[in-house]
């Protein structure tokens, strides 16, 4: 018989299983009729010769059930059959189930979505050719991952043309291009488009989906290439991703762009979390930025990596790169643009970039690494969970087993059936793990700023099967250890009911888990707490200014074609037409909305260094200052404080006079405590100084709510751009927002208002990751107690039916009901303290690597540490009172029949 | 006398002997086994019809029903080709076998 025809009989043999039953049947009555016949024949009587037939053949049903093993498929008529018994068994228990079912899904599901979530941001490599051979190049002692180190275009050049180890240098940027303008038919979009040299799709070894990348070629000429590669999402988007996409044009900034291409799918460029809707050349850099120019040398605002071939050393590239940058250093001259960072006299400094670079990386590297922790002390719970169910249903069980056993059940058939039954559980957790991945992971992706392109988020397979594996080794090794140990031996006693438990011992393996997990909880708990009073803290610290009723908008009108004056004439017009609004107090512009944080668009981040006239610097001191440029009544529409002198007003503004505010701090840091109004400032750490100081505000957040007070000077920009405006109104102010849009597109339709918001809901944004992380600890914190009260439940309760003759016997003996409760209550607590002092202890450890992330609270928090230990006793004791009534109620007759 | 005990091996072979002859269905088997060797020999169902479902899944012997003696339906067996094939090497194999204990029986 051939293998097809095998799988013919195999499967005959699965489905019409009673056919081929019946038929057997028919066939053994036919041969016993036959042999009756016979018998006849030699002489016995009708009755003797079928009776004699019967014992001839034997013993019909053994020989039945040989014969169907024959067929080939008994194990899998088993197996459905296990299936079927252990669906029934879920149903009849459904208290177990359910517990079960929720443990391993949690446990599962909040692992996998959190490492999903962990892997795309600090481990995932990029999805180009070699990515361990990239290296980016910046500054030293510079944080990668927090700063960028920007360059210009020349320097560029210069390096990949005189350094051949750099011969495969790449240069790109996402800082400058802060939103561009994508003109729709029916409105404007911002999106992000990614300045990229020629070189950049080759060097990374990355090749279009549709059409061609860009080449050298594409990135001679300034100006000359108005070409684009879109990504793969985008098009899908915006060309409903359709194939003949080749030669289609978008409007950026008012200039024609032609599509040639089509990223890869899954190709985000080199910045984890900020994925690019489209490339273009360096050689457009003016018309995307509205600017700046690629050729110039000053204007600093590439960042670059390199492909190292594999041998080289990083520090023959490190030396290579910095001979280059001293010689340039040595040609280099004029004034540096206010947004880039200083790199002059520091040495550049290679470093293995892989994973690309990310500032998401920096904001969030931390918290995350807390929150794997975390949530591994959950899967920890809920795998000891599942652990403490097994136990006590196993041992409830002894019984079924040990008369299956009696009647003759293999300990290999067992064991079988339960390995399914364990398997089943597992899978169906693992089902409802995969589902609460998935809600956890969607959730996660809202909590990230709104930059980052939550495409790239999808649930991370790996992730998912490790923790289905493990919990599937969990459920296995605890399903079976019972089992394995039965003996023989033991058939009586497990028939009877009884196991051969140290029933006596309070600390036997089920409570030992239990005492675990509470431990477990209080450190999650504990966690939640110190991440409570941290935010609570950031939300109540000092602006200075009032955050409410404020409205923030950008706009860039130099990036719709405005220059110098008309910008001017453009602002006065818009904050003219918005005062008339009713319900406006004041309105305002400033280059730097303050609390921004540092990946927002239309904002400008400035610090640069200045110095007071007469004043040199000592040595090593700083001299950096933050700038703000700003409108006349600024201070007013912020509610900041007028400490000393006057605002600007508008002879100031019209005239363009050198004159400045400082707040307190920057005051005396130019100045030492001596008089600050009317002396003189200037850029730069020697040399001129023109600029007046006509008044001192008090000290106001610029960046984000935990920074010490940052030195600032506030100057006058008639016609700069971007610029935020800020609206102060007196009642609430979303209700003016459609009436400022409507006032701007009838001012110019072109210069769309970007980033509307309140400063309210800014400040809510910059505690962003502090709201993150104290979601999740206190998600995480009280499922893992939740899910510690069921065990030591569960724990507690298994003993007390354990004991159940036990206490018969006490009351029978005259023991009181309260002193039954008693017993059991001290038990199960004697557990949980157990759990809550080794929980302290382990917090009081761990808290200090939160240091770093805590607000105004020390580690070792004493309202934290108070409070969790008594909410847990309490949930212990709630956790507890159930089984113990059940203590207090037994009924010493039905206890002393059980037997 | 006493009745040796039939090996699993020979047990197949003998039966597929027995349907070289002629197709026959279960009770056929069992009587030709004991008449043709003289009421050596005896099968007990249990070995039987295990077997003979064994070598229907081997692809040796096929089966059919049909109409027995006394008017009624009864499973037939026959040999297949691959049957007649295994037929041939096993018989091989027990001549060898029996050459080989005969010769180590009838050393002194």
């Amino acid at each position: 018989m051939n293998v097809w025809q095998k799988l013919q009989y195999r499967l005959r043999a699965l489905f019409q299983k009673q056919k081929l039953d019946l038929e057997m049947d028919e066939e053994f009555r036919s041969h016993i009729e036959m042999r009756t016949q016979q018998n006849i024949g030699s002489g016995m009587s009708a009755e003797e010769a079928r009776f004699v037939a019967l014992r001839q053949f034997g013993w019909a049903e053994s020989i039945r059930e040989t014969c169907r093993e024959q067929r080939g498929v008994s194990w899998l008529e088993t197996l459905v059959m296990d299936i079927g018994y252990g669906l029934r068994q879920l149903r009849k228990n459904p208290g177990f189930a359910v517990v079960a079912l929720i443990s391993l899904g949690l446990g599962i599901g909040c692992t996998a979505a959190v490492f999903t979530f962990v892997d795309t941001v600090l481990l995932r490599k990029l999805p180009v050719r070699s990515p361990d051979q990239l290296v980016a190049i910046g500054g030293r002692d510079q944080n990668f991952n927090l700063n960028a180190s920007y360059f210009s275009y020349p320097f560029y050049q210069h390096v990949r043309d005189t350094q051949p180890i750099f011969s495969e240098l790449i240069a790109s940027s996402m800082a400058v291009s802060s939103g561009v303008n994508l003109r729709r038919t029916d409105g404007i979009d911002r999106v992000r488009v990614e300045i990229v040299s020629g070189n950049y799709f080759e060097v990374l070894g990355v090749s279009a989906a549709v059409g061609r990348v860009l080449t050298p070629k594409d990135d001679q000429t300034p100006s000359a290439h108005p070409v684009v590669v879109v990504s793969h999402t985008a098009w899908q988007r915006r060309f409903g991703g359709k194939a003949e996409v080749c030669g289609e044009t978008v409007r950026l900034n008012g200039q024609v762009f032609t599509v040639i291409g089509v990223a890869p799918n899954g190709f985000f460029g080199t910045r984890p979390g900020l994925a690019p809707d489209f490339w273009a050349p360096i050689m457009m850099t003016k018309e995307l930025t509205g600017g700046i120019s690629p050729v110039q040398r000053n204007q600093n605002y590439l960042e670059f990596m390199a492909r190292l071939r594999p041998g080289v050393d990083l520090r023959k590239a490190e030396a290579a790169v910095a001979v280059a940058h001293q010689h340039w250093l040595g040609a280099e001259s004029g004034p540096r643009p206010a947004k880039a960072p200083l790199l002059q006299n520091q040495p550049l400094q290679l470093k293995p970039a892989p994973r690309g670079l990310s500032i998401l990386r920096g904001h969030y590297g931390l918290p995350l690494i807390i929150l794997m922790g975390a949530v591994s002390l959950l899967f920890l719970i809920s795998c000891s969970n599942v652990a403490i169910l097994l136990l006590a249903r196993a041992s409830a069980r002894t019984r079924e087993f040990g008369i299956r056993l009696a009647l003759g059940a293999g300990r290999r058939r067992i064991i079988r059936q339960l390995i399914t039954e364990n398997l089943l559980l597992c899978l169906l957790g693992g089902g409802c793990g995969l589902a609460i991945s998935i809600f956890l992971g969607r959730l996660l992706r809202t909590y990230l700023p709104g930059t980052a392109d939550t495409g790239q988020f999808a649930p991370n397979p790996g992730a998912f099967s490790f923790t289905l594996l493990v919990s599937v080794l969990t459920g296995l090794s605890f399903g079976l250890a019972p089992s394995l140990a039965l003996r023989r031996t033991e058939l009586v006693r497990a028939m009877k009911g009884h196991i051969t438990s140290r029933s006596g011992r309070t600390l036997d393996t089920r409570n030992l888990f239990s005492a675990i997990q509470v431990s477990l909880s209080v450190v999650l708990m504990i966690g939640a707490g110190l991440f409570l009073r941290t935010l609570h803290n950031l939300k109540s610290v000092d602006l200075g200014f009032h955050r409410e009723h404020l409205l923030l908008a950008s706009l860039d009108p130099a990036k719709s074609g405005y220059v110098n004056n008309r910008i001017g004439i453009f602002w006065n017009q818009l904050i003219e037409r918005i005062r008339q609004l009713p319900g406006v107090n004041s309105v305002s512009l400033a280059s730097h909305g303050s609390l921004s944080g540092v990946l927002a668009t239309g904002t400008r981040f400035i610090n640069t260094s200045m110095h007071a006239e007469g004043i040199a610097p000592e040595p090593g001191e700083n001299t950096m200052y933050y700038i703000n440029f700003v409108a006349p009544s600024y201070f007013k529409t912020l509610g900041m404080r007028l400490l000393a002198g006057r605002d600007f007003n508008q002879h100031d503004q019209q005239n363009a006079a050198n004159v400045a505010l400082v707040n307190e701090t920057a005051a005396r840091a130019f100045f030492k405590g001596e008089e600050a109004i009317r002396r003189r400032i200037g850029r730069g750490k020697a040399g001129p100084a023109e600029i007046e100081i006509i008044g001192i505000v008090n000290d106001a957040k610029y960046l984000n709510v935990k920074e010490a007070a940052l030195p600032t000077v506030y100057m006058l920009s008639p016609n700069g751009s971007p610029m935020t405006l800020h609206v102060r109104s007196l009642t609430d102010v979303r209700m003016l927002i459609s009436l400022i849009q409507r006032e701007a597109g009838a001012l110019d339709p072109n210069v769309p208002l970007f980033n509307i918001q309140t400063m309210a809901g800014r400040v809510d944004e910059s505690l962003r990751q502090e709201r993150l992380l104290f979601s999740l600890a206190s998600l995480l914190g009280v499922l893992g107690t939740l899910l510690a009260a069921i065990g030591l439940y569960g724990a507690l309760s298994y003993s007390v039916i354990q004991r159940t003759r036990e206490i018969g016997i006490r009351m029978a003996l005259g023991a009181q009901r309260s002193s039954m409760l008693a017993m059991a209550l001290r038990r199960g607590m004697i557990v949980a303290t157990v759990g809550i002092c080794a929980g302290l202890l382990g917090a009081a450890g761990l808290a200090r690597l939160l240091r770093v992330l805590l607000f105004g609270i020390s580690p070792i928090d004493r309202a934290t540490f108070v409070v969790v230990p008594i909410v847990l006793a309490s949930v212990a004791l709630v956790a507890c009172w159930i089984p113990a009534r059940r203590a207090a109620n037994v009924d010493p007759l039905v206890a002393l029949r059980y037997e | 006398m006493e009745k040796p005990d039939l090996l699993q091996g020979t047990l197949d072979m003998l039966i597929l002997k027995v349907l070289s002859r002629e197709a026959t269905h279960g009770f056929g088997i069992c009587q030709r086994i004991q008449h043709w060797s003289n009421d050596v020999l005896s099968v007990g169902e249990g070995s039987l019809y295990p077997a003979l479902y064994r070598l229907q899944d081997n692809g040796w012997i096929e089966s059919e029903w049909g109409q027995s003696e006394n008017n009624r339906r009864a499973k037939y067996y026959q040999l297949t080709k691959a049957g007649r094939k295994q037929l041939e090497a096993e018989s091989k194999g027990w001549d060898q076998m029996c050459l080989a204990i005969r010769q180590i029986m009838q050393t002194a």
